[in-house]
């Protein structure tokens, strides 16, 4: 059976730590969001995928997110810079979203809209700004 | 984009007051089961049973079963509605609400088949009857 849109708004906002936006308010323990780069898509489970690797990087912890209330989704309120590429070479598939900046659960994923090719010199950047790039949608589907 | 199957369980758990990964929402709502004779949508509207008598029911944590591996939330009680007193009632959506009367549209369902509700039944949702999940890919 389906969520109501508002319900589905209230948990995207309070899942993001927008507890304040949120008619339910926030969780005893909302995670800390980390955003990662993906060379093969994980699995809904949590299980599989293949995580970017090439000299330098690292997930990063973006500062805000923003509800988009048209789509009513979520999404990164700034672009989000991963470290300059010092060494390797990946070709970025999917994002993923985990609760820890190693390691941890998987809390989302998705394919990013053009793959990326990261080589050394190259610093991946996802765009932010209101769902140009990447937005969270409890409904919406790969 | 698709939420990992953790995060589905923990929203849909805090949302019922069951133990979940996130803990508790501060401002969990009511739950409240209702009868529609036609269903809602996303944004709520829809038309509800008006029976004489009918009542939604509410229900507490413990009348759910939480989400768990890939399930759904459950009733894991029977929720029982006011017998009919008069009227004519063709019920053929569930819905939840997060106050006795009027409030806000948490969720929805079709019935697996229509129930009509006159003078004398009593309708009654037994255990595993409603399933409460984040909607799947088509």
């Amino acid at each position: 059976m389906p969520l109501s849109r508002r319900t589905e708004r209230a948990l995207l906002n309070s899942l993001f730590d927008q507890g304040g936006s949120s008619d339910f308010g926030s969780f005893a323990s909302t995670p800390t969001l980390y955003l990662a780069l993906f060379t093969a898509a994980p699995n809904k489970d949590g299980t599989g995928g293949t995580e970017a690797n090439y000299g330098g990087y690292a997930r990063v912890l973006p500062e805000e997110w923003a509800g988009i209330q048209a789509s009513e989704g979520m999404a990164m309120a700034n672009d989000e810079f991963f470290p300059q590429a010092t060494s390797g070479n990946n070709l970025v598939t999917h994002l993923a979203l985990f609760d820890a900046n190693t390691g941890g659960n998987l809390i989302a994923y998705d394919v990013a809209d053009a793959p990326i090719r990261v080589t050394e010199g190259v610093q991946p950047v996802i765009r932010g700004s209101f769902g140009t790039n990447w937005t969270l949608n409890i409904t919406d589907c790969p | 984009m698709p939420f990992a199957r953790r995060t589905e369980r923990a929203l849909l758990n805090s949302l019922f007051g069951k133990s979940s990964d996130f803990g508790a929402l501060a401002t969990a709502p009511p739950i409240r089961v209702a009868l529609m004779t036609a269903t809602p949508n996303k944004t709520g509207g829809g038309t509800e049973a008006n029976y004489g008598a009918y009542a939604r029911v509410a229900t507490s944590a413990g009348d759910w079963t939480a989400s768990s591996g890939d399930d759904p939330i459950k009733n894991g009680a029977a929720i029982t509605f006011p017998e009919a007193t008069s009227g004519n009632n063709v019920v053929t959506h569930f819905a939840i609400y997060d106050a006795n009367t009027t409030g806000n549209l948490i969720a929805y369902g079709a019935l697996n088949a229509q129930l009509t509700v006159t003078q004398g039944v009593q309708p009654r949702f037994q255990i595993n009857d409603l399933t409460v999940q984040i909607e799947d890919c088509p």
